[in-house]
């Protein structure tokens, strides 16, 4: 038995080690529900199917893009890198609770598994996630690369695909041992959050680099000298070769793609142990000095509700204390700064009150990240390891449409609104002019605000009262973009009315933010029934 | 008051509480008791209206729980058996989040969670995060935001499990002196010497049915018993303790001797629990 071999060539208990994986993907499926309604509910595993639609849709495109692309070695280059920049992303957001489990030592270490068991388990349960939705994305595109350069370019593909599959998933994985180690115990948890804002940047960084070279080229057959710095050129280079390009920078290039698997393998291997999940679990259960209590009376309660100031409580406690939320939250901030950034590219953005309407479609990344920031925001919330502890909200005498109206405005409050401070000051220094600045943001804010609210009408979930759940949040988290993409593509239009003219933009602005105002409470009488049906059963 | 006429809840189909009629007075303090299994934690929660009855009805300080919840809630302090807290804030934290939740003003509820968890001795742990604390220091926290409403209907799920002895004699003195003020107060538990001792009146459920209802005395009585616990063990079909321990040391013996290596050691699931090795893993 092929399995059997393997992993008893890594030194691990194959028994235990299929036991334990089995357990751990199983686990990792399993929809448990706090809250159900009284109709009949869905029990036991269920795939997540949004998550797989999202990752094969983004695989077409990637496979329209290996099409359009000329040249073998670059339309792989291209298309692996998407595919690794995605693959990273989707651990840093979703599944770095994999790798990150500090579970796994409370429950292991009593029993007698070895640290080579642990490690060649945990490497397989993130590979299954991380094959599968890298053979989504990257199935589709072995068509064009058959129908355009035969059977041998189409099978160097898939094994450059299953390379970059693994390198992508040992790189992380090393990244975050590494750190652990590296580390002292009480500086871990802040560590870990600079390193997943960190790693955030860094997993964009390849893109600007080729929007810095020629994005989507139409002309080049190779990637240009700066890409083969990066670890997706190596694995395409097998394309050039399957061609009987035997060049040496092309033999280099994939003898690199080799040898860096090798040595990932072995670094890993050497960093993640038991011990690693000992460190985890220090960081989850560790003792941490009393805090200052804070002084909620007073100007507090002045102009927050109860129940805003019960969602505001519970948000800033699970963001300072529970990893999973502060990761979420950590990981949406380089893509959004990214998008700010890709717009900003040029240094030169069009004032929308000057390039009325779609004349400032340049804008259209900075909107999608104004406004599609506190959705994927909203898409954290929800979900908790916490989630049984929701009891309360259902024992206690709260209108719970209210608590779901507030969780929208606390995302505006908290999140929101410094976001757009500092968004405001971007544009004032990029308009030139201040007022324009102010208002644009004041009127992308008012229309986010707006938006939070629609999904939790559409939607209405009480916060941290679902359980979480593998690979949900990057579906949603994807959903959420295409969805935006579809709004902020329309924006123009209302801006084309409501900035032609001064008074236009007074009525727009007193429209939306009456109708921002009113929101809250709309969302809370539509939901009201809804919510009211729930039954916590967790 | 408490009162439940042919009260039901179904669970797929499955008959969780079946048809039970109870009455607690006001003033009493009701053991409410059966194994694991019985419907007892359903019942609670349908007292206080975290799910709804399939059939029947029930009342909770004067208000249906069907169609008046919010009432029913802001009379009612709970505390649940499994009693998960969100374990991210700190204890003044999640107490204040439950001050908010049922209405009470920041400033007396600060107040009144310096009281009670002073009176526990609780007051240096205050601004550690709930992860951190102990069982029974949570379960002291638990019992303080089913406090802080001042409830005249109490529903203790295990409210014991955890505490130190002198933690659950306070608890146990300060349901008496509640009782005595004319609260009511529902308490499950399985330490049956602790319900004898404290509850003014026991009733005993099994599949979701009442199977006994009385003091402790009449009880045992009834079921020809010399006290509660032998009553409970032939109402609720429990076989003699001994005989039972008997068949378990006889299934350890079959099992052979302990394997060597770690290939033949139990697997285990996400929770900790065995796995058999032949069987799906969950």
């Amino acid at each position: 038995m092929i399995a059997r071999r393997l992993v008893e060539a890594t030194g691990a208990d194959y028994s235990q080690w299929r036991v334990l994986t089995s357990t751990m993907l199983k686990a990792q499926l399993r929809t448990a529900k706090a809250l159900q309604t009284t109709s009949t509910e869905e029990r036991g595993r269920k795939l997540p199917w949004g998550m797989l639609v999202m990752y094969g849709l983004f695989g077409v495109y990637i496979s329209i893009i290996a099409g359009l692309v000329p040249g073998a070695f670059m339309s792989g280059t291209v298309a692996l890198l998407m595919i690794c920049i995605m693959i990273a992303t989707s651990i840093l957001v979703d599944f770095q609770s994999i790798v990150v489990s500090a579970d796994d030592y409370e429950v292991l270490s009593h029993q007698p598994v070895s640290s080579r068991t642990y490690f060649v388990v945990k490497v397989t349960s993130v590979l299954v996630y991380t094959g599968t939705i890298g053979g989504l994305m990257g199935g589709f595109a072995a068509i064009p690369f058959l129908v355009k350069y035969g059977p041998l370019v189409a099978a160097a593909w898939i094994a450059a695909l299953a390379g970059v599959i693994v390198w992508t998933t040992l790189a992380m994985v090393y990244l975050y041992a590494a750190m652990l180690h590296l580390i002292p115990q009480r500086r871990l948890r802040r560590a870990l959050s600079y390193l997943q804002l960190i790693a955030g940047f860094g997993i964009f960084a390849p893109l600007i680099l080729m929007t810095y070279t020629d994005w989507l080229p139409t002309t080049a057959v190779d990637p240009p000298i700066q890409l083969l710095v990066l670890p997706s050129t190596w694995f395409a280079s097998l394309l050039p070769l399957a061609e009987g390009n035997w060049s040496a920078s092309i033999l280099l290039s994939a003898a690199a793609a080799l040898g860096s698997i090798v040595v990932l393998v072995r670094y890993v291997g050497a960093r993640l142990s038991l011990s690693y999940a000992e460190r985890l679990g220090a960081i989850v259960s560790g003792s941490t000095a009393p805090r200052r209590p804070r002084v909620t009376g007073g100007r507090a309660r002045a102009w927050m509700s109860p129940e805003l100031h019960a969602v505001a409580t519970l948000v800033r406690g699970q963001f300072r204390d529970d990893m999973n939320f502060r990761l979420g939250v950590l990981s949406i901030l380089p893509i959004t700064v990214f998008y700010v950034f890709m717009g900003l590219r040029d240094g030169t953005l069009p004032d929308p009150f000057v390039e009325l309407g779609f004349g400032a479609s340049d804008l259209f990344l900075i909107h999608l990240a104004a406004l599609v920031l506190p959705l994927m925001l909203m898409e954290n919330l929800f979900r908790s390891e916490s989630y049984r502890a929701a009891w309360v909200f259902f024992a206690a005498p709260v209108d719970r449409a209210r608590l779901v109206a507030n969780a929208g405005n606390c995302v505006t409050v908290f999140f929101l609104v410094p976001y757009l401070i500092v968004l405001a000051g971007v544009l004032a220094w990029v308009f030139g002019h201040i007022w324009h600045a102010v208002t644009h943001a004041l009127v992308l804010g008012l229309m986010a605000h707006m938006l939070t609210h629609m999904t939790l009408l559409a939607a209405p979930r009480l916060p941290f009262a679902m359980p979480p759940r593998t690979g949900g949040r990057i579906g949603s988290v994807m959903g959420v973009m295409l969805v935006g993409m579809v709004g902020v593509g329309l924006l123009p239009l209302f801006l084309w009315l409501a900035y032609a003219q001064p008074l236009n933009t007074v009525v727009a602005i007193a429209a939306l933010t009456v109708a921002a105002l009113l929101m809250p409470r709309f969302v809370t009488r539509r939901v009201r029934d809804r919510v009211g049906e729930l039954e916590f059963t967790g | 008051m408490i009162e439940t006429r042919e009260l039901t809840r179904y669970f797929d189909r499955k008959a969780a509480v079946q048809g039970l009629d109870m009455r607690v007075e006001p003033g009493e303090i009701l053991g409410f008791l059966g194994p694991n299994g019985a419907g007892k934690t359903t019942t609670v929660k349908i007292l206080t209206c975290m799910i709804r009855p399939s059939q029947g009805s029930a009342r909770v300080a004067g208000f249906d729980v069907v169609k008046d919840p919010m009432e029913v809630k802001r009379r009612v302090g709970y505390v649940p058996e499994a009693g998960a807290m969100f374990e991210a804030l700190t204890a003044r934290e999640y107490l204040m989040m439950v001050a908010n939740l049922r209405g009470i003003a920041t400033r007396s509820a600060g107040a009144r969670i310096d009281e009670l968890m002073g009176l526990f001795g609780m007051l240096d742990s205050l601004d550690q995060l709930l992860r951190e604390h102990s069982k029974g220091m949570r379960q002291k926290v638990l019992i303080t935001s089913a406090l802080i409403g001042n409830p005249d209907v109490l529903f203790l799920d295990e409210p014991l499990n955890g505490l130190d002895a002198n933690a659950a004699l306070v608890v146990k003195e300060l349901l008496r002196e509640l009782a005595s003020q004319g609260r009511t107060v529902l308490f499950c538990s399985h330490i049956l010497e602790v319900v004898e001792r404290i509850c003014t009146r026991i009733t005993i459920i099994d599949g979701g049915r009442k199977v006994a209802e009385g003091t402790a005395a009449t009880i045992a009585a009834e079921t020809g018993a010399a006290n509660l616990e032998q009553a409970f063990a032939r109402l609720t079909g429990v076989r003699d303790a001994a005989e039972v321990t008997r068949g378990l040391l006889t299934a350890l013996d079959a099992d052979g001797p302990v394997p060597d290596g770690p290939a033949a050691a139990p697997p285990v699931d996400a929770g900790g629990a065995p796995v058999s090795a032949g069987s799906d893993g969950t």
